[in-house]
């Protein structure tokens, strides 16, 4: 009987439980994220994620228009004017912005946000250096409040950009008895920082973690509101109500949905489960096999637009130039060697079997979408005799007939095995093992060692490698070169891995830096990217595509190379669906 | 019963510090720097890392926050030739290679001097700047120049973290070769001959049987292990009135200096000679002049006066530099909180005394220094904050092991409601077709892997193209969910999200506790006393269920107590497939990231949890079995 009752109980539960399906009729947009982010306090955080939140919740003085890739202003009336020395630049706030409070912003929350930025009691280590190298004070006009200068520290091509990823935040809400007032953009540069017990004491609270995830804290001048944070689960952000920029006609001004719901779902599978059932609206996340298998579906395209589009980052084979000669044979020290390298890998097999076609080739430092790109590069192709040949010219030769070749270095022989370091995962494994059938053709033997991030990384800028598998983020806006090609960077422990670089490549990429002259920046980063082509330091891959689905119940489903790829903001519900009669169909 | 419960929970002490202890170790030998992670995180292509003397004040910031430039224990059992101070070199890898010099030479003193030679030669390095060489003198390349530079600043950079003989004499051969062939590298040659002398002092002075005798060094209270455990701020804290503190001031002077006190003044606060004199409230006679903090304001005096019982109804004067500046007629409100002062020039009274910032009686432990963050240590529940986020783990965690624990605790029930009546059916009819054809059935359960069952439950239930009955993800659904619902509302909402994996936890426990449950009833139905049961009369139900089954229990509790450490740990694969917030992914993604307070977290308190969880299966089989007592 019990057991009867308890059957009973137990299939009626599962019966009432059934889902009911989602009401498609609200103007809400859930987009789909892979992973939470680290927090979303406006500076000591630091995820791509936080970065997507933050278009709708935050918002910064300039910014990167990711349809036309140019900077645009966004709080300032229009692009600052550089002096004459390139030293200085004024910015006039636009009029009306206004926090939650209904103050309105003025150059004082700009001072005081960039004082954040530069604090050395901010809990921001990673990214402060970015603003300390170019920011040297910022100048309150005492006539207009709504005037300052920026005046930087050396002349660079950055210096005209630099606020376009400082989020401004409000003086009177977060200083209100102005302990930051009086600290002088001097002392917070030196050194010697003159840390005041106030400070320290209004810097404790501030960088609280509360601060990075209590929803009524996360405060900004975007048009939404984060209402809630479901750790592991989603993140919720609300439209707020009488916002300062609904009137205005830039699209990052607009802001069509009433909720925005950020859905964390990790597993592939899910994810697809979930386009499938509709329960996502947008995702630039779903795997590129469960796009093609979903795109084969009438139903599924019948409501979502999806694509695949190329993106800034791309994957390359290092080849260490300058190996140290006792535990790394100088194996790639010869650019023959390199280029026989480029002409032996296989990528468009790799692009077609591992990525089934969704990637593009790189043939530079630079993506090809850039404006800045070299076009003239041309890629290299899968050439085995070329390589062979050019192997034979570098001395590398098949002298025992054991297929592998070899060349007497002081006075010893040398087979040509050399080690390909990689980050283990399954896919990077199938491409080692890829490449390294490819090269044994040559009679080349790459041994395939998989590491973990932090050994990987340690051996990268220690020099210790012969080959490596690695990648690069990146995105629309310039990306300094300094960091992977300067010389300094590979006796700093920089990320110059491979040892590239020479006088004109260092003065090269000092001219694309040192300058505010669109031409002369252009010109140099052309030349050094005919350098590094020429070189070959790299044997440049491929860049994978990010991949989208949009809900057609939008209207205005633009989707952009630049990440985050979409505008969430912009996102308009059709009429035919906020009709609440409607009833949602899975479309079949 | 209470006292052999009380006894138990007693040894979880030192089985407790073993746990701690291990885990502690586990995480300081952990792969990579926290600090390299933190402060790397960032470093995607194109930041401007410039100055490596930023970059460097950086990590020596996140070092301190984190408590990293500690010693590690309270002493340290090394040998003659180690050094005690080493854990104050900053970059990990330095100090490796320290330690292995020392093993080396086993004189302490030799590498150090070696060490520091080769940091000076590396200062002097940086001072070159290839283009002003060049400037100076136009003969010269600049891309020579550049390459002999570069390559130099690479070999003294190599040659800090290689203790190895070969290695170390070729790179002095190369830097040996570069400053021949370069004549602008001169300025070097000074500090390299410093350092080539103290490299061969070190292999001339080597003391290796230092490296044979140990040596015991003694670090104290503050070290890394003691402020995961205790934290660094005081075990009590209490709010004293002004009149013990002078008495703790006293105690402070004496030899037990475990006692300190402190005053934060105000802003603004400086001392002032404050006087009282007269009969106060009780009518005893107070003659009393001592220096007090007091705030200055704008118009008014804050006054932290030591307005003990004793001077109430006195009036008390706050004079600076002679000069009367402030009276007060200290009343009983005075005792705990702050005599507010009114001006003499000014008769507004402040309305709002405020009240002193900090004004303690700071117990054991007080160890906390300036600059890093205050920790409260793991007796007090502070886990330390997460490598990944700075969270606070305890924050992190807290409810997603709620999450866990009731995803567990619900399976487990269903488990158990489940299995018992399908083992004692088994059992009942034992080497029956039903039996047989139940063991068959539930062995096929137990062999599919709860990634593939998990996997094909969303695509027959949730999915269009099948049944769509269950939503895929999460456990609510974002769009309808108010979390001020209530309880039963919210156990409703979740219903349908918790069923697929629900289902997918728990049918693999079905063969295995059935089939406990199945042996321990064939044991016991063999019994005499079932036998005996049987003769009396008894209907065969009442034999099973009343007689049988409870003796048939015992292995089934023994199961039972594994629950508990589940919690912590959770189902990584289940809560991924479904997107349940849990504590898998939190420790698999702990694990992928070395966040090494999570992984410390929860191994200790999963260890924590499996004594909790015997400790109740023992106190269980009591309540079973009338025969265990534990007196």
């Amino acid at each position: 009987m019990i057991k009867k009752l308890l059957l009973t109980l137990f299939v009626s539960a599962i019966l009432t439980s059934c889902v009911k399906e989602r009401d498609l009729s609200q103007n809400t947009v859930i987009a789909h994220i892979t992973a939470q982010p680290d927090g979303l306090h406006p500076f000591n955080d630091n995820s791509a994620i936080r970065s997507y939140i933050f278009n709708y919740t935050q918002k910064t003085l300039i910014k990167l228009d990711i349809e036309s890739l140019e900077y645009i202003p966004s709080l300032v009336k229009s692009m600052p004017t550089a002096s004459e020395d390139n030293l200085s630049f004024e910015y006039e706030i636009k009029e009306g912005v206004k926090w939650d409070d209904g103050t309105a912003l003025t150059a004082k929350d700009v001072a005081f946000s960039v004082k954040l930025m530069l604090c050395p009691l901010t809990n921001n280590a990673q990214i402060r250096g970015n603003y300390t190298t170019v920011i040297k004070s910022i100048e309150l006009d005492p006539s207009n409040p709504m005037k300052f200068t920026m005046y930087a520290q050396n002349v660079h091509w950055d210096n005209k950009f630099i606020f376009s990823e400082l989020f401004i935040q409000q003086k009177s809400l977060w200083d209100p008895k102005g302990v930051l007032t009086n600290v002088s953009f001097e002392n917070l540069l030196s050194d010697n920082f003159n840390e005041t017990e106030a400070l320290q004491e209004w810097f404790n609270t501030y960088n609280n973690a509360d601060n990075s995830y209590k929803p009524n804290l996360l405060v900004g001048l975007g048009a939404y509101q984060v209402a809630e944070w479901v750790a592991s689960q989603y993140i919720t952000i609300e439209k707020k109500d009488n916002w300062w920029g609904a009137e205005d006609s830039s699209v990052y001004n607009k802001a069509y949905p009433d909720r925005i719901i950020f859905k964390i779902i990790k597993e592939d599978a899910s994810s697809y489960l979930a386009l499938k059932n509709q329960e996502i609206d947008v995702t630039t996340r779903i795997g590129t096999v469960k796009l093609m298998k979903l795109q084969e579906r009438d139903y599924f395209n019948n409501n979502y637009d999806s694509d695949f589009l190329d993106q800034y980052s791309f994957s390359y084979m290092g080849l260490n130039m300058k190996p140290d000669g006792i535990k790394h044979k100088p194996f790639f020290v010869d650019q023959k060697v390199r280029r026989a390298m480029a002409y032996l890998i296989p990528i468009d097999e790799i692009i077609e079997v591992m990525m089934h076609g969704q990637g593009s080739r790189q043939a530079s430092l630079i993506s090809p979408l850039k404006s800045t790109y070299n076009d003239t590069l041309k890629l290299i192709p899968l050439d085995i005799e070329k390589a062979k040949e050019l192997l034979t010219q570098a001395g590398w030769v098949d002298t025992d007939g054991d297929n592998i070749r070899d060349k007497v270095i002081n006075g010893v022989k040398i087979p040509f095995s050399f080690k390909l370091s990689y980050m283990s995962s399954p896919s990077t494994t199938e491409i080692v093992l890829m490449i390294k059938e490819s090269l044994y053709k040559a009679g080349v033997v790459a041994e395939p060692t998989p590491m973990d991030f932090t050994l990987f990384y340690k051996n990268a800028m220690d020099h210790n490698f012969d080959g490596m598998m690695g990648g690069w983020g990146g995105s629309a806006s310039y990306s300094n070169p300094m960091q992977l090609w300067h010389t300094s960077s590979w006796v700093t422990k920089g990320s110059n891995f491979c040892g590239f670089g020479d006088a004109e490549s260092d003065a090269l990429i000092e001219e694309a830096n040192l300058t505010l002259d669109k031409e002369k920046h252009n010109n140099a980063l052309l030349k050094l990217q005919a350098k590094v082509y020429e070189d070959q330091p790299y044997v440049f891959l491929y860049a994978t595509k990010r991949k989208f689905a949009i809900h057609k119940r939008f209207n205005n489903r633009g989707m952009y190379n630049e990440r985050p790829g979409v505008m969430l903001q912009n996102l308009n519900l059709r009429p035919k669906f906020s009709s609440k009669n409607l009833a949602p169909t899975n479309g079949q | 019963m209470f006292k052999y419960a009380i006894k138990r929970i007693l040894t979880f002490i030192p089985m407790l510090i073993a746990i701690s202890l291990l885990s502690f170790v586990i995480s300081i030998n952990a792969p990579g720097d926290p600090v390299e992670r933190l402060s790397k995180a960032a470093g995607s292509e194109g930041s401007a890392e410039q100055q490596s003397g930023a970059s460097k004040k950086i990590k020596q910031e996140l070092r301190k926050k984190l408590g990293l430039d500690l010693p590690i224990f309270y002493l340290s059992i090394t040998d003659l030739a180690s050094s005690d101070t080493l854990y104050k070199v900053q970059d990990k890898y330095h100090k490796a290679n320290l330690d292995a010099l020392t093993h080396q030479s086993g004189n302490w003193q030799a590498v150090s001097d070696y060490y520091s030679s080769l940091l000076s030669l590396q200062k002097a390095h940086q001072q070159f700047n290839a283009k002003t060489i060049v400037v100076n003198d136009t003969s010269l390349s600049l891309n020579l120049v550049n390459e002999s530079v570069n390559q130099l600043g690479f070999e003294i950079g190599s040659l800090l973290e290689t203790s190895d003989k070969d290695i170390v004499a070729l790179k002095f051969e190369k830097m040996n070769s570069l400053l021949k062939e370069n004549i602008f590298l001169s300025d070097l040659e000074d500090p390299l001959a410093n350092v080539k002398q103290t490299r061969e002092n070190l292999l001339a002075n080597a003391t290796r049987w230092k490296t044979y005798i140990p040596a015991i060094n003694w670090y104290g209270a503050i070290n890394q292990y003691h402020l995961w455990l205790f934290g660094d701020q005081p075990y009590c804290q209490i709010y004293y009135p002004f009149e013990w503190m002078e008495r703790f001031e006293n105690k402070k002077n004496t030899k037990n200096n475990t006692f300190v006190y402190s005053i934060d003044m105000p802003i603004g606060g400086k001392y002032v000679t404050h006087t009282h004199k007269g009969k106060n409230k009780y009518g005893a006679y107070e003659d009393r002049s001592k220096k007090s903090a007091i705030y200055v304001g704008e118009k008014e005096w804050h006054g932290l006066g030591d307005a003990g019982n004793s001077s109430f109804g006195l009036k008390h004067n706050f004079r600076e530099e002679g000069k009367v500046i402030g009276d007060k007629l200290c009343d009983d409100s005075g005792f705990r909180t702050i005599c507010t002062i009114i001006s003499s020039e000014s008769s507004i009274q402040n309305p709002n005394p405020i009240k002193p910032k900090k004004l303690i009686f700071a117990g054991f432990n007080n160890l906390h220094t300036e600059g890093s963050a205050p920790r409260y240590g793991l007796l007090r529940g502070d886990f330390g904050i997460s490598y990944i986020d700075s969270q606070p783990i305890q924050d992190k965690i807290w409810q997603k092991v709620g999450i866990s624990f009731s995803l567990s605790l619900i399976s487990i029930f269903l488990a158990y409601l489940i299995s018992i009546p399908i083992g004692i059916y088994s059992a009942y009819k034992k080497d029956s077709a039903v039996d047989k054809g139940m063991s068959l059935v539930l062995f096929i359960l137990y062999s599919m892997p709860s990634f593939f069952v998990g996997t094909l439950l969303l695509l027959q239930f949730a999915n269009p193209d099948n049944l769509s009955w269950f939503p895929v993800s999460g456990i609510q659904d974002p769009t309808i969910f108010d979390p001020n619902w209530s309880l039963w509302m919210k156990l409703k909402h979740r219903m349908p999200f918790l069923i697929l994996p629900i289902i997918t936890y728990t049918y693999g426990s079905f063969a295995f506790l059935s089939r406990i449950m199945r042996i321990g009833m064939i044991d016991v139905v063999s019994q005499d006393y079932i036998r005996t049961a049987r003769a009396k009369g008894l209907g065969e139900g009442k034999v099973i269920l009343k007689h049988a089954l409870r003796n048939s229990l015992l292995p089934i509790i023994t199961v039972f107590a594994a629950i508990f450490p589940m919690a912590i740990g959770g189902s990584i694969i289940i809560e991924v497939i479904f997107s349940i917030p849990g504590m898998g992914v939190e420790v698999f993604n702990s694990i992928l990231n070395y966040d090494y307070p999570m992984i410390i977290t929860v191994f200790t308190l999963s260890g924590f949890l499996t004594m909790v969880g015997y400790l109740v299966a023992d106190i269980l089989y009591a309540v079973v079995d009338p025969r265990i007592s534990y007196k």
